[in-house]
C-alpha cells in the first residue's frame, strides 16, 4: 500500500497518526471512541451508520441494518477498520442492540480475521442461542459458511443493555469470545483459515450502538496490500520551496512504479500553469529520494 | 513510456514534451519526490505516482 503526503519521513509518521484519527496510537494499539467521528472506519456499502451523541457521549450507531447482497448469507452492515492487518490481538468494545426484546434473534456482530467481503470470521452475539446461526462463531469462506465454535449452546447474554465484548485471536488459530465476563470465554474455536486480518463491528440484521473499541496486537501490512495511485498538484518555487510529494511503499516486495511530474503539459487543461520561462526550454525535473 | 502512460490511464504527454517521467522499481520504504524547475523556473506541477503491479510489461 502507498500512503501519500507532502513531507518526509518524520512528518509522515505524524501524518500517519493523524490519518488514523486515533487517540494514543502505538504500532500495536488502536482506540476509537468515535468522539471525532468515524475517523478511518469504513462503512460497508449496505446499512446506514451515524455518529450519535447520547447523554453527551458519542457513539457509532447502525441505524439501518444491511441487506443481504447475494452469495453466502453474511453480515453486510458493518464498520471496517481498513489497512490494519491484526495478528495475535485482543479486541474489546462496548455494544448495545437497539432492537426491542420482542425481536427474538437480535444481535451484534464482531468481524475479525477479515480478508475480504466473503472471507472472515464473525462472532454473532445474540439474545437467542440455537447452535446454528445465533450466538455462534462463524467462518465465512467464499460461497459457504460454517460455525466453528466448540460449545454446543453458548449462553444467550445479549439484552438491551450495554455489553462488553472481548475477542482474542492468535495466529495459531485460537479464538475466544467473551461477553461481560472477561475471565471465562463464552465461545471458543480453533481454526487456522485466517490467522489474522482486519476487524469490523456491526450487526447481522439489526440496529445497534457501538463504542470504545480498543485493539492491541501486532499490526502488519496486508499480504495483498495494494499500492494506491496518487496525484498531487502544487506550486513549484525555488530553493526550499520546491514541490515535495511524499509516499510510502509498504509491504516486503519491491514495487514497480511510474512517477510523473507534469508541468508544461498542464497548459493543455487550461490550468494556467504559469511557468516563468518557456516550457520548451525549462521543464520540471524530479529526484525521487529515500528519506 | 507512452505505452505505460496509457496502461495506467494517465493522460498523455505531448510529443516532445518537456514534462518529466520516471519508470523504476523501488524497495519498500518512505520516499519523497522533489520537483523543481530547470534553471530556477517556477510554475505549477502535478506529481503522479502509479503502481504497475498487475500490468504486463509494456516494454517501456
Amino acid at each position: 500500500m502507498l500512503c501519500a503526503s507532502f513531507c518526509c519521513r518524520c512528518q509522515l509518521i505524524l501524518l500517519t497518526a493523524a490519518w488514523l484519527g486515533l487517540t494514543a496510537l502505538s504500532a500495536s494499539e488502536f482506540r476509537s471512541d468515535f468522539s471525532d467521528g468515524f475517523g478511518i472506519w469504513e462503512k460497508s456499502a449496505s446499512g446506514i451508520w451515524e455518529i450519535q451523541v447520547v447523554e453527551g457521549n458519542a457513539l457509532a450507531a447502525l441505524t439501518e441494518p444491511g441487506e443481504q447482497l447475494g452469495g453466502v448469507r453474511r453480515p453486510t452492515g458493518y464498520l471496517l477498520l481498513p489497512h490494519l492487518h491484526w495478528s495475535d490481538y485482543a479486541m474489546t468494545l462496548q455494544a448495545r442492540t437497539q432492537e426491542s426484546a420482542s425481536v427474538g434473534n437480535r444481535d451484534v456482530v464482531v468481524m475479525f480475521g477479515y480478508v475480504d467481503d466473503t472471507h472472515f470470521y464473525y462472532a454473532h452475539i445474540s439474545s437467542n442461542s440455537d447452535g446454528q446461526f445465533h450466538n455462534i462463531i462463524m467462518r465465512v469462506s467464499g460461497d459457504s459458511r460454517e460455525q466453528i465454535h466448540e460449545q454446543e449452546l453458548p449462553e444467550a447474554r445479549l439484552t438491551g443493555d450495554w455489553h462488553t465484548i472481548r475477542i482474542t485471536h492468535t495466529s495459531a488459530g485460537a479464538i475466544a469470545v467473551y461477553v461481560d465476563d472477561l475471565g471465562t470465554p463464552l465461545m471458543t474455536a480453533q481454526d487456522e483459515a485466517y490467522p489474522g486480518g482486519l476487524i469490523g463491528i456491526g450487526s447481522f440484521d439489526d440496529r445497534a450502538w457501538f463504542d470504545d473499541v480498543q485493539v492491541t496486537g501486532r499490526v502488519t501490512p496486508r499480504s495483498d496490500s495494494r499500492f494506491v495511485n496518487i496525484a498531487t498538484r502544487g506550486r513549484v518555487q525555488t530553493g526550499a520551496d520546491i514541490m515535495i510529494a511524499g509516499f510510502v511503499i509498504e509491504g516486503t516486495a519491491p514495487q514497480r512504479v511510474l512517477i510523473r511530474a507534469a508541468g508544461p503539459a498542464l497548459a493543455d487543461f487550461g490550468w494556467g500553469v504559469g511557468w516563468s520561462t518557456p516550457s520548451s526550454k525549462y521543464s520540471p525535473r524530479m529526484i525521487p529520494r529515500s528519506c | 513510456m507512452a505505452d505505460v502512460d496509457e496502461a495506467v490511464g494517465a493522460f498523455a504527454f505531448p510529443a516532445g514534451s518537456a514534462d518529466a517521467a520516471l519508470l523504476m522499481t523501488l524497495e519498500p520504504g518512505a520516499y519523497t519526490t522533489h520537483v523543481a524547475g530547470k534553471s530556477g523556473s517556477t510554475g505549477v506541477s502535478l506529481v503522479e505516482v502509479y503502481a504497475l503491479d498487475g500490468l504486463t510489461d509494456a516494454g517501456a
